[in-house]
């Protein structure tokens, strides 16, 4: 019972960590991407990047309130991440495929 | 039996995993902002991700072992690798305007070179010390101008300059110290008896302070009644 609760909160304490180190990454990461001069390609790993820290957002509201519900939206949030992740490759491809014709 | 949180995980890693596709495809290029080094974070940010959904997608069975410990680290990397890319496009874009910059400078610069080059005056520019610093192609041509290789420096083929007033130099620093308005009449003779007389107007350069940072001096080219050459020794 004990080595239940003990393992429970220290995955807590991991899923809060986690966050907290998303949650440091992202103002950097936003604030970089505003010097740079592709914001549509950006525009997207950052959204993909937004999706993956909500999803860690509600794996810690998971351990407090409804668990269901945030289960659920973790994993939509992940689903989203992956197809952000998928148009941003695209979009950087297509951005890639641009620059060589323009040079 | 399928569950909405495993289809939802499974659409997350099919689009992680087809995106890390498309990104190994994309050609990097140095010149770029998607340059080697920006791709190879971008594809390592992916791949932790796609491990650690992989992982998750299959929890069960790597419970408790090393590799689904390792999961936990490739969910806290992703967001680091994703910022050291963006950091990484970011250098990369500095460095190609940075690039681009030097090569419009270098252009504007050359530009000026020829412009002053192919004026038919001669230019010249004479540091505070004395030195000529600086001289077009037809002052190149007039004074016998050749650049030292080891020094950079122009150097005189020997001739001495006589300012009107009397005073002779050797490398035309008395214009540096003005002797009522220009032009001057000065009349350089080569150590051969090839003498030559030249009009120059000189621009004194100097900052706020009066500091005299040198003198720009031009002349025309001499015609034949100013060019002598002295009569050979019978």
């Amino acid at each position: 019972m004990g080595g239940t609760v003990a393992e429970a909160l220290a995955l807590e304490a991991f899923r809060i960590a986690r966050l907290l180190v998303a949650l440091t990454v992202l103002p950097f990461v936003v604030y970089i991407s505003r010097d740079v001069r592709v914001p549509n390609v950006i525009m997207w790993y950052i959204l993909s990047l937004i999706a993956v820290c909500a999803s860690y957002f509600f794996s810690v509201i998971e351990g407090f309130a409804a668990a269901e519900l945030m289960d659920l939206m973790q994993h939509v949030s992940l689903a989203s991440a992956g197809a952000l992740a998928f148009v941003a490759a695209v979009a950087t491809r297509r951005q890639v495929r641009v620059e060589g014709d323009a040079s | 039996m399928t569950t909405a949180p495993t289809i939802l995980s499974a659409i997350g890693f099919v689009g992680f995993v087809a995106g890390l596709v498309v990104l190994v495809s994309i050609p990097a290029s140095s010149g770029r902002l998607f340059n080697r080094q920006t791709k190879t974070l971008i594809i390592a940010a992916f791949a932790v991700y796609v491990y650690a959904l992989g992982i998750d997608m299959v929890e069960a069975t790597f419970r408790g072992t090393l590799l689904g410990e390792l999961r936990s680290l490739g969910q806290i990397l992703f967001p680091i690798f994703m910022l050291m890319a963006l950091m990484s496009g970011h250098a990369a874009q500095q460095m190609l305007d940075l690039r681009r910059s030097q090569t419009a400078l270098r252009r504007s610069n050359e530009f000026m070179l020829d412009l002053v080059d192919s004026s038919p005056a001669g230019m010249l520019f004479l540091a505070p010390h004395g030195l000529i610093v600086f001289a077009n192609k037809t002052a190149r041509d007039i004074l016998d101008l050749s650049e030292d290789p080891e020094t950079g420096l122009l150097e005189t083929g020997g001739w001495v300059a006589t300012c009107s007033c009397g005073v002779r130099c050797d490398r035309l620093e008395c214009l540096l110290d003005p002797h009522g308005p220009g032009p001057y009449q000065m009349t350089l003779e080569w150590p051969s008896g090839w003498t030559i007389r030249l009009k120059i107007h000189t621009e004194i350069l100097a900052d706020e302070a009066g500091n005299v940072g040198g003198v720009v001096a031009t002349f025309e080219r001499p015609s034949a009644r100013e060019v002598d050459r002295e009569p050979e020794a019978v």
